[in-house]
């Protein structure tokens, strides 16, 4: 008992030890060296979620699969789409999620770029 | 083995990566207050403008071919530097940053100059897949090889950016076309005495004795000529600090709030001794200066050198030395127009030396700047200081901006819109 007792007095608190919490950062950013971020204004990719003044993570060192949400450049406007190439190889498509937009096909003709993969959206809440 | 990674037109291709619609276009990115080029993309070096030259000299030029102008953007290229700069640290125990927009990685580790080759256009295409900017890199035994082979790196499509100088028959091509005054180490003064005696290429150089090069160059030069010779003998980090350091800015409008003043001022003295004690150095000198718009008839300056007894780096001291300066030479109703900070006769701080007629504490000085550096560095960078910090809403307005880009990943307002 008075063993015990001792202990109570003199035992450090053992959560004094545990100094990790969870870092949301770490989680959304995998890649911090390639990681960018964007903000959304527009509505076509509303039924996949995202929407307007979402906050965007982009990560530039994946690269874009079919069914990917990129960052896209073209013709003079970044803008956010799902990406698909087309089975012949000779075009790929911006799909929006909306149905009052339709898909925008791009080819050379384009100034076109995938600028970077969206891997996350952040939408607020409470306003 | 080493490796030199260089970003091509630095400045500007920062400034592409969110503005891709530049791509092949006319870009010079200027110095923030004097508008002069500090950065030109390919097609304007194609024009024949010059590094350093005056913005307003090449105007007609610029409004002929169309040549976007940005003012330069540290936050910017410090940022993107610093993300190419972590991305190079994987690939190397020894990462030698030698710049902004250059750093040596020692390979020693792999067994020859194919493999270097391989791994090098890997890490040039990471670079700019994943942060969009372009590099060249050049492979050879020592720096100053390095430097050549990404000259030639940069210059050919050939290479594809990596370009490697390996055997006898390598080197000795890359030198015969390689001129004295573009060798990396070889100042103004040490070209005009080569040349005196004959000596056009790096090759021309290379072919003199080793007593020739100590003769007309010193040791300095005799380290260049061993390393052209493929001998590794130059570190990095042995190479002179920077000598002089400046921060200065231009007002949007005529500051005549002496309390104003002395906060931005302040701000700029905070800089310098930051950029200081980052390279570990400290300065003996600073100058303080700010005066009224040039094209104003009668000008009013603010202007003192203030000399330190000993060396210093520390925030503190400085800021004092500065507001003496601005308090008996400031002048009520005056419009200051632009404001600046230099220090010079910068050295290592190596223990420094302490005046016998010392009188300030240089230990609880130095235990005080580091826990305001170490505030600062969590909390932003004007967290806490020695002078107070000007409001935001005033900051926004308080400096001339020009044509500069948004902190695109710097600031949470400034990131880039996907309009969907």
């Amino acid at each position: 008992m008075a063993l015990a007792e001792h202990l109570h007095a003199g035992f450090p608190s053992p959560a004094a030890d545990s100094t990790e919490r969870i870092d949301i950062t770490r989680e959304l950013v995998r890649h911090p060296e390639t990681t960018f971020y964007a903000r959304i204004e527009g509505d076509s990719m509303q039924d996949a979620g995202i929407f307007s003044g979402d906050l965007v993570v982009i990560d530039r060192s994946l690269q874009a699969a079919d069914g990917d949400y990129v960052a896209a450049y073209i013709d003079g406007e970044f803008t956010v789409k799902e990406f698909r190439s087309d089975p012949s190889g000779r075009c790929a498509w911006l799909i929006p999620h909306n149905d009052a937009y339709s898909p925008i096909r791009v080819d050379e003709d384009n100034a076109f770029v995938v600028w970077g993969v969206i891997t996350h959206t952040i939408h607020s809440v409470r306003r | 083995m080493y490796a030199l990674v260089d970003c091509n037109n630095f400045f500007v291709s920062c400034e592409r990566v969110f503005r891709p619609d530049l791509r092949d276009k006319p870009v010079v990115v200027l110095s923030g207050n004097d508008g002069c080029v500090v950065a030109r993309s390919n097609e304007v070096k194609q024009l024949g403008v010059k590094m350093g030259v005056p913005f307003y000299q090449i105007r007609p030029l610029a409004e002929k071919h169309g040549i976007v102008h940005f003012s330069s953007n540290f936050p910017l290229y410090g940022d993107l530097s610093s993300r190419i700069m972590r991305i190079l640290s994987r690939y190397t125990d020894d990462l030698q940053q030698y710049s902004i927009d250059e750093a040596f990685l020692d390979l020693s580790y792999l067994s020859n100059a194919a493999e270097a080759r391989t791994l090098c256009l890997r890490i040039r295409s990471e670079i700019m897949h994943g942060i969009g900017i372009p590099v060249s890199i050049g492979i050879a035994s020592t720096k100053t090889l390095c430097k050549v082979a990404s000259h030639y790196a940069k210059r050919y499509a050939g290479y594809a950016g990596v370009c490697v100088i390996d055997t006898m028959d390598q080197r000795t091509k890359a030198l015969a076309a390689y001129p004295i005054d573009e060798v990396w180490g070889i100042g103004r003064r040490s070209v005009a005495k080569l040349q005196l005696n004959g000596i056009k290429t790096a090759l021309d150089f290379v072919n003199r004795t080793p007593a020739f090069a100590k003769n007309i160059l010193h040791q300095p030069g005799l380290n260049t000529w061993r390393e052209l010779n493929g001998e590794d003998c130059i570190s990095v980090r042995d190479l002179p600090e920077k000598q002089s350091i400046t921060c200065s800015r231009t007002f949007a409008h005529g500051v005549t709030d002496r309390s104003l003043l002395e906060q931005a001022m302040g701000r700029f003295c905070a800089r310098v001794a930051e950029k200081l004690r980052r390279q570990h150095s400290v300065c003996r000198q600073m100058i303080v200066f700010a005066h009224t718009s040039r094209f104003q008839e009668q000008q009013f300056v603010i202007q003192a050198t203030v000399t330190f007894s000993t060396p210093t780096a520390n925030t503190h001291e400085m800021t004092e030395a500065l507001l003496r300066v601005v308090r008996t030479q400031w002048r009520p109703d005056t419009p200051y127009k632009r404001a600046g900070v230099i220090v010079f006769n910068v050295s290592p701080d190596n223990g420094v030396q302490q005046s016998l007629f010392d009188a300030r504490d240089r230990q609880r000085d130095e235990r005080l700047q580091q826990a305001i550096d170490r505030i600062n560095t969590r909390h932003g960078q004007t967290a806490i200081g020695f002078t107070p910090n000007i409001p935001t809403e005033q900051a926004a307005s308080l400096y001339e901006v020009g044509a500069k880009s948004p902190a695109y990943t710097t600031r949470l307002s400034d990131i880039i819109t996907l309009k969907c």
